[in-house]
C-alpha cells in the first residue's frame, strides 16, 4: 500500500477502499448500494449488490470491529460521506486518537461531544463517577440528517507538533469541522487523545479508524488530502522607507529613503507606519516543495504592489486586493513588495498571506488600524417571532419575493412562496439569520441557519395529470397562525379554485405535515412535492428520495418521477409528510 | 416647574441668588430666560440682582419652550424601528416596526404604558390605519388586514387585501395605507435601483414608483406616477397628497397633492403607461425626448453616473410641465438640507388642536430629526404654501406621527440605514403642547405683489413698518437625471413696502419681481412681538409660488428714513446695531460665531457636526484627511462620496456655497485638526 501512495501526487485526495483498512473481522464488506427505514430503530442498514460503498453490518456471527487504515497521515483533510442506521452510533478517529462522534443524533434539540460532529469528550479512570469525561466539545448546533440518509462530514485537522527529541510541542487542532454543510467547528484545540483512542499515544502521523463495534453505519466515501505542503518563508526583510504621498511608483533612483533596515518578520516593521510615506522591502522567499502558489496583499485605504521573482512586467501601485500567482521551484525565490500610505489617516501597516494546494493558509503581516467591518449578527429569536416574512434567495440566485419562514418548537422549520404556495425549503438546526435585511438598509433577505433541504425553486406547485405545469392566476387569501409551527394558506385562483395549505412542523421535529384541500376542482391534477428523481421505497407509504435527501411519507397515493420531481397525484384533498 | 413657583423665585431674591449658584437643568435655565421678561414688566432693576439683564433681554423663547419631547417608556429591549402608527377608538396607539412587529400600546400617554405584541414577522411594515375595527398594514408586497380570531389578543389572520409584485430589490418599499372618505386605501411604492447604473430609480414590476387606490374588494387601481421614494403618503382635507425624498430627477424634497392620472417626475414609473389601466398615457420616450436621460457611455460600455455640471443649459420642473402637462408641481418643496433632507409623513392637526396652528400640516423628517409646518391655500385652482421649521430634537429620524386625544402628537422614528441629526437609531416619542402659543408666522399667503403674514401674535409695528426687518429672496431647481439638483436662478428680491393691519396681526409685503415657480425664501429677522420684542421662534419661511395670484396691489407708501430709527432703544435694537458693526480685521479662520452662520447658511449643518457622525461625516475626521482648503472648496462643489464608504447617505453637490465663504469653512476645518 505504501506503494500506492507514493505513486500519486500527494496533494491528491485519496479515497480510501475497504482494501486500505485492516482489521475487518467480516463484519465489513464493499455493497451496491444501501438504505433504512429511518422510524425502525432496528440498528439496521439494507444492502444490495457489490459496489464501493463500504458497509459495517455487524451480526452475531461477525461482530462489528473497528477498521483502521494502513497509510498514516499528519495533517489532512478528510471528508466523509456516510450513512446511519437508525439509533446506531459509530466514529471517525483521527490519527487513531481523535474521536469526531458519528451517531444518529436525528431532531435532538440539544447536543453533546457525543453527538453526531461533536469531538468526543477525554476520560479520567482516576475521577469520580460522572466526572470521567471532560473536555469534549459539541457541535456547535445539531446538523444531523436523518439515518438513511447520506451525510456529509468535512474536517481540516492539524496534527499535533513534536520536537526532534520526541516532546509534544503543539496541540492537534480541528481547524474546522463542517457537518453537511453547516460549520459545526472552527480551530479547536484537542489537548490529548479521546476515550478509546488507539493505544500508545499522540503521533506526529496516524492512521484514520473507523468505529465499528457499536452498530451499522454505510461509507459513500472517505477522502482524505494531506496538509504537507510547508508554507513558504520569508526570510531576513530588508527595508527602506521613502516620506511622501504617492499613488504611483516613482522612479527609484529619486528616492531617498528616510529610514532602512532589516527585520526578522513584518511585524518587526515600525518605520513609515504612521506617517505619509511608501515603504519597499525585499528579500528571499524559500519554499520548500515546488508548486504553486498564491500571494494576497492588501493596503488598508492605501496602495502596493508584490513581485515575486524576476519581473515580468512593470510594476506597478494597485489598490484593493493584489494577487501574486507564481509556480515557485523548490529553494530560494527573491521578491519585492511595495506598500504606499498616501495619507495619514489610513490604517497602519498591511495584509500579507500565502496559499497552495495543500496548505494552511499562511499570514505574514496583518495590519494594526484596520477597523472590523463586520457587524453584529442579528439571528432571530423563533420564541419572540416564530413566523417571519423576507425576501428569499434560492440556491441559483433566484429571488423569491413574497416570502415567509415558520418556525416550530421542536426545530422542524420551512419556508414558503406566498405567490406559488411552494414549500421552499425544511431546515432544521437554527431558525433564521436576519443580518442580511435587518443590518442597516439591508436587502430584505433572511437565511436559514442549520441543514437546509430544498424543495422548490417557487416554480408552479399544481400540475396536470402529464406534469405540465398548470396556468392559473393565483391570489393569495393570507394565512391563518395555528400555534407551534402550524400555518394555513389560502389562495384562489381567477377561475375560482380556492386552495387551503396547512402545514405544521411535526411534534417530534423530524419533519413537517402538510394537508392540502383544493376546493371548485374535479380534474385529477398533480403536485409537485419535491425534487430528486432516484425514489426508493423503503417500508409501506415511506419513500426515500436518495438524491433530494429526505423521505416522503405518503398513503393511499403513489409519488411519481416527474420531468422536475416527484409527483403526487391531487384532486380534491391530499395528505403527506416530508422526513429530513 | 410650574409657572407660579418661578413667579415665587422673582420675589425671593435669596432664593434667586442661591439658584443661580446651583447646576440648572436646562428647563430651568429657559424659565429663568422667561423670568427676565417679567422683572421686566415689573420694572425691577437688573442691577438689583447684581447681572446683566441685557444679556438675557436677547433671548427669545424656543420651540422647546412650547412643545416638550416626552419619552414613551418601553419594556427594555423594546426595539421600536416604528414604520407605522395608528391611534384605536379606544385611546390604544397601535406601532408598526420596521423589524415586522405590530405592537398594541395601552395607556399610551401615561406614565406606564402597556405594550403588547399583536402581531410579528411581517415585511418592514412602513404603514399603518386602524379602519372599521381592524388594523390595516402595508408591508413590502402586500395590503394586509390583521384579525384576531381567537380573542388572545395578538392577531392570528394575516388577511391579504391586494398583493402586488416585486424584484425583490432592498429598496422596494411600500407605503401606507391612508383611508379615503370612500373607504379605499391608498398605498405608494418605491422605485428599485438599477444594477450598472446603481444609482438611476428603475421599475421592474408593475406598478413600483407609482400611488396605488386599493379598493375595499383589493382592485388594484393605479392613481398617479411619478414617485421616486415616496415615504410619506397623506389624506388631507379628503385630498391625496404624499411627500418625496430628494434623488434622480427629484430636485429636492416636496409635497405634491395628487390627483387621478398625475406624474409627480420620475420617470422609472412610465414604464407601464402602457398598462390598460394606467391613467398615464406618457411614454418613456416621450418623457426622455424632453428630459434629458443623460445616459453617456463609458469606457468600460457600461453608463457613467450623471453628475451636476455648474454651468451646463438645463431645464425647471415647471418647464417641462409646459411639454408635459401631466407633470404636476409639488404644492410645496421642501429646500434640501433646510427643511429636511428626507421628508416623511405629513398629517393634518386637528382643528381644535394646538391652538393658531389647528388644520395646518406637520412634515417630519427623517434625517434632520424634525418636523416642519407647512400652511397650504389653493390658488387659481392650484395647491401651493409655505413650510417653516417646527420642532427638531427628536432622537432618531421622524417617520411617522399621530395625534392622541389630549393633543399630544406621537412621533414614530427610525434611521437605520440613512442615519439621522438624532444620533439613537430608533424611538417612539411625545410631542407636548404647552398650550402657549409661540410667536410665529400663523400663516404665509400669496399676493400679487409679493406675501401676506399672518402673526401668532400682535407685532411690534416699528419693526413691522421697518423694511429691513425683510428679505425676500428666491430660487428654483434643475430637472435631470442627477441625484438632487442645487437651488439655481437665485434672485434677491427688493422689499418695495409694507403694509401693517390694524390689529397688528398681519402684514402685507410687496417684493419686486415675485417669481412664478420659484421657492420664496421670506425671512423676518427684524419682526418683534409687540408686547416683549421677542423675535419669531422661526424666522425663515420658504414659500413655493406655483401660481401668482391675481388682484388688487398693495398701495407702496414713500420708504421711511431708516436713519430715522431711534437707535439703540430697546435692548434687541442695540444689539442689532451692535451686530451691523464694522468687523475687526478678517480673520484667516472664522471664529465660532461667524462659522456657525456660515455652517447654517450653507446647509452644512443639516448633515455634519463638529465631532460627532450624524449623516455625514464629523468636520474633525474630515481635517485628518489633510486636504488643503482649496481641495475641499473642490469637494463641496464635486463631493467623492467614494471616499466615505463607511456613510449611506451621498453627499449632494453643493456648487451655491459662494467660493469665499467654502473657502472660509474649509479653513475652519483644517483648524480642527
Amino acid at each position: 500500500m505504501a506503494l500506492f501512495f507514493s505513486a500519486i501526487s500527494v496533494q491528491a485526495q485519496t479515497k480510501l477502499p475497504l482494501a486500505s483498512f485492516e482489521n475487518n473481522k467480516g463484519s465489513w464488506s464493499e455493497v451496491a448500494k444501501v438504505w433504512a427505514d429511518p422510524l425502525q430503530p432496528g440498528h439496521e442498514l439494507q444492502s444490495e449488490g457489490k459496489g464501493s460503498i463500504l458497509l459495517n453490518a455487524p451480526t452475531k456471527k461477525k461482530p462489528g470491529t473497528d477498521i483502521i487504515t494502513t497509510e498514516k497521515f499528519g495533517d489532512a483533510e478528510v471528508t466523509l460521506v456516510y450513512m446511519m442506521a437508525p439509533g446506531s452510533n459509530s466514529g471517525l478517529y483521527l490519527q487513531g486518537q481523535y474521536e469526531i462522534q458519528l451517531l444518529d443524533s436525528w431532531a435532538k434539540t440539544e447536543v453533546k461531544a457525543g453527538d453526531n460532529g461533536g469531538i468526543y469528550e477525554r476520560w479520567d479512570e482516576s475521577k469520580p463517577d460522572g466526572q470521567k469525561g471532560y473536555q469534549g466539545y459539541a457541535p456547535r448546533i445539531n446538523a444531523s440528517k436523518a439515518p438513511g440518509v447520506w451525510q456529509t462530514l468535512n474536517v481540516k485537522f492539524k496534527a499535533p507538533r513534536f520536537s526532534a527529541s520526541g516532546e509534544k510541542i503543539e496541540n492537534a487542532r480541528v481547524m474546522s469541522a463542517t457537518l453537511n454543510g453547516v460549520t459545526i467547528h472552527e480551530d479547536v484545540e484537542l489537548f490529548g487523545p479521546t476515550r478509546g483512542a488507539l493505544d500508545g499515544g499522540e503521533v506526529a502521523a496516524g492512521p484514520i479508524r473507523i468505529q465499528g463495534d457499536h452498530g451499522a453505519i454505510a461509507i459513500q466515501s472517505l477522502e482524505v488530502k494531506p496538509y504537507d505542503t510547508p508554507a513558504p518563508v520569508f526570510g531576513e526583510i530588508s527595508y527602506q522607507v521613502f516620506p511622501g504621498s504617492y499613488r504611483e511608483l516613482p522612479v527609484e533612483s529619486t528616492l531617498v529613503p528616510s529610514s532602512s533596515g532589516k527585520i526578522a518578520n513584518f511585524d518587526e516593521f515600525v518605520a513609515g507606519l504612521t506617517s505619509v510615506s511608501l515603504s519597499k522591502f525585499e528579500g528571499k522567499i524559500s519554499v520548500k516543495k515546488a508548486g504553486n502558489y498564491t500571494f494576497r496583499m492588501s493596503v488598508p485605504n492605501g496602495m502596493g504592489a508584490i513581485q515575486i521573482g524576476n519581473a515580468t512586467e512593470a510594476v506597478q501601485l494597485r489598490d484593493g486586493m493584489i494577487t501574486a500567482e507564481k509556480t515557485l521551484a523548490a529553494g530560494e525565490t527573491s521578491y519585492v513588495i511595495w506598500v504606499s500610505k498616501p495619507a495619514d489617516w489610513t490604517a497602519q501597516g498591511f495584509q500579507l498571506a500565502a496559499s497552495s494546494d495543500g496548505m494552511w493558509d499562511e499570514t505574514y503581516s496583518t495590519p494594526a488600524g484596520a477597523g472590523f467591518r463586520a457587524s453584529d449578527p442579528i439571528l432571530v429569536d423563533p420564541t419572540q417571532t416564530p413566523i417571519l416574512r423576507s425576501f428569499i434567495e434560492l440556491p441559483d440566485g433566484k429571488k423569491i419575493s413574497h416570502g415567509i419562514s415558520v418556525a416550530s418548537n421542536a426545530g422542524a422549520n420551512f419556508s414558503y412562496d406566498i405567490n406559488s404556495s411552494q414549500v421552499l425549503r425544511v431546515w432544521r438546526g437554527g431558525f433564521l439569520n436576519a443580518t442580511p435585511m435587518w443590518n442597516s438598509r439591508g436587502n430584505g433577505m433572511s437565511v436559514p441557519i442549520g441543514i437546509v433541504s430544498e424543495l422548490s425553486d417557487g416554480s408552479s406547485l399544481l400540475r396536470n395529470a402529464d406534469g405540465s405545469a398548470t396556468t392559473k392566476e393565483w391570489q393569495t387569501q393570507g394565512y391563518q397562525v395555528l400555534g407551534n409551527g402550524g400555518v394555513r394558506f389560502s389562495t384562489k385562483s381567477k377561475d375560482g379554485l380556492e386552495l387551503k395549505d396547512q402545514i405544521q412542523g411535526k411534534a417530534d421535529g423530524k419533519g413537517i405535515d402538510r394537508s392540502l384541500e383544493l376546493s371548485g376542482n374535479s380534474t385529477p391534477l398533480m403536485i409537485r412535492v419535491a425534487p430528486g428523481k432516484v425514489l426508493n421505497e423503503v417500508s409501506d407509504n415511506l419513500y426515500w428520495i436518495e438524491d433530494a435527501g429526505i423521505f416522503l411519507q405518503v398513503a393511499g397515493q403513489k409519488p411519481q418521477v416527474g420531468a422536475d420531481g416527484i409527483l403526487l397525484p391531487i384532486t380534491t384533498t391530499l395528505s403527506y409528510s416530508i422526513l429530513f | 416647574m410650574k409657572k407660579s413657583s418661578y413667579k415665587k423665585m422673582v420675589i425671593n431674591h435669596a432664593r434667586f441668588h442661591l439658584a443661580l449658584k446651583n447646576n440648572f437643568s436646562t428647563d430651568e435655565r429657559k424659565y429663568m430666560f422667561r423670568l427676565t421678561i417679567n422683572l421686566k414688566s415689573l420694572t425691577l432693576s437688573a442691577i438689583a440682582l447684581g447681572m446683566s439683564l441685557s444679556l438675557f433681554a436677547q433671548e427669545s423663547p424656543k420651540e422647546e419652550d412650547f412643545f416638550k419631547i416626552l419619552k414613551v417608556p418601553a419594556p427594555e429591549g423594546t426595539l421600536l424601528e416604528v414604520g407605522g402608527l395608528a391611534m384605536m377608538p379606544n385611546g390604544n396607539l397601535a406601532v408598526s416596526t420596521r423589524r415586522g412587529d405590530v405592537f398594541i400600546v395601552e395607556n399610551p400617554t401615561s406614565q406606564r404604558p402597556y405594550f403588547t405584541k399583536f402581531a410579528s414577522g411581517l415585511h418592514e411594515i412602513l404603514g399603518l390605519a386602524y379602519h372599521e375595527g381592524a388594523l390595516y398594514m402595508v408591508q413590502r408586497g402586500e395590503l394586509t388586514k390583521l384579525t384576531d380570531l381567537n380573542s388572545d389578543g395578538k392577531a392570528d389572520w394575516y388577511q391579504t387585501i391586494a398583493s402586488w409584485k416585486m424584484a425583490s430589490h432592498y429598496h422596494e418599499y411600500s407605503f401606507g395605507p391612508k383611508i379615503t372618505s370612500d373607504g379605499s386605501f391608498i398605498v405608494t411604492t418605491n422605485v428599485a435601483f438599477g444594477n450598472q447604473e446603481w444609482w438611476r430609480g428603475v421599475s421592474n414590476e408593475p406598478y413600483r414608483g407609482w400611488t396605488l387606490k386599493i379598493h375595499p374588494d383589493g382592485k388594484i387601481e393605479p392613481f398617479a406616477a411619478g414617485m421616486r421614494s415616496p415615504a410619506g403618503p397623506g389624506y388631507l382635507d379628503g385630498e391625496v397628497f404624499y411627500t418625496e425624498n430628494q434623488g434622480d430627477y427629484m430636485a429636492s424634497g416636496g409635497l405634491w397633492h395628487l390627483e387621478k392620472g398625475d406624474f409627480a417626475g420620475h420617470p422609472a414609473s412610465l414604464r407601464w403607461s402602457d398598462m390598460p389601466d394606467s391613467p398615464i398615457k406618457l411614454t418613456v420616450a416621450e418623457f426622455d425626448a424632453v428630459v434629458d436621460p443623460m445616459k453617456v457611455k463609458n469606457e468600460t460600455g457600461g453608463f457613467s453616473k450623471p453628475e451636476n455640471v455648474a454651468n451646463a443649459p438645463f431645464i425647471t420642473l415647471a418647464e417641462a410641465k409646459k411639454q408635459l402637462p401631466s407633470i404636476k408641481l409639488p404644492a410645496v418643496w421642501f429646500p434640501y438640507g433646510i427643511h429636511g433632507i428626507s421628508t416623511s409623513e405629513p398629517i393634518e392637526i386637528p382643528d381644535n388642536f394646538w391652538g393658531p396652528f389647528g388644520g395646518q400640516i406637520l412634515v417630519g423628517d427623517q434625517g434632520q430629526s424634525k418636523i416642519m409646518r407647512v400652511m397650504m391655500e389653493k390658488v387659481n385652482g392650484v395647491y401651493q404654501g409655505a413650510s417653516i421649521d417646527f420642532r427638531s430634537g427628536f432622537q432618531s429620524g421622524v417617520l411617522r406621527m399621530v395625534f392622541a386625544a389630549d393633543q399630544s402628537l406621537f412621533v414614530g422614528e427610525t434611521n437605520r440605514g440613512w442615519g439621522s441629526a438624532g444620533d439613537a437609531n430608533e424611538g417612539l416619542q411625545r410631542l407636548v403642547w404647552n398650550r402657549e402659543a409661540p410667536f410665529e408666522m400663523r400663516t404665509v399667503k400669496a399676493k400679487p405683489d409679493g406675501f401676506e403674514i399672518e402673526f401668532t401674535k400682535p407685532i411690534d409695528k416699528k419693526s413691522a413698518e421697518d423694511l429691513t426687518s425683510y428679505l425676500v429672496s428666491s430660487f428654483t431647481y434643475k430637472y435631470h437625471p442627477v441625484y438632487g439638483s442645487p437651488p439655481v436662478k437665485a434672485m434677491t428680491h427688493e422689499i418695495l413696502g409694507v403694509e401693517v393691519s390694524d390689529d397688528g396681526r398681519s402684514v402685507r409685503v410687496a417684493i419686486s419681481d415675485p417669481q412664478q415657480y420659484h421657492v420664496h425664501k421670506i425671512s423676518l429677522p427684524g419682526i418683534r412681538e409687540a408686547s416683549n420684542s421677542h423675535e419669531l421662534v422661526h424666522m425663515d419661511a420658504y414659500y413655493t409660488l406655483n401660481e401668482i395670484p391675481s388682484g388688487d396691489k398693495m398701495v407702496i407708501k414713500p420708504k421711511p428714513v431708516v436713519a430715522a430709527i431711534p437707535v439703540a432703544k430697546t435692548a434687541t435694537a442695540a444689539t442689532k446695531t451692535t451686530a451691523a458693526a464694522p468687523k475687526p480685521a478678517v480673520k484667516t479662520v472664522p471664529d465660532e460665531a461667524e462659522i456657525k452662520t456660515l455652517l447654517a447658511k450653507n446647509t452644512c449643518s443639516a448633515c455634519h457636526m463638529t465631532d460627532k457622525r450624524v449623516v455625514g461625516p464629523p468636520f474633525t475626521e474630515v481635517a485628518k484627511r489633510n486636504y488643503t482648503p482649496e481641495q475641499i472648496v473642490e469637494l463641496i462643489y464635486q463631493p467623492k462620496p467614494e471616499n466615505w464608504p463607511g456613510y449611506a447617505t451621498p453627499m449632494a453637490a453643493m456648487p451655491q456655497v459662494p467660493k469665499e465663504e467654502a473657502l472660509k469653512i474649509a479653513k475652519w476645518i483644517n483648524s480642527l485638526k
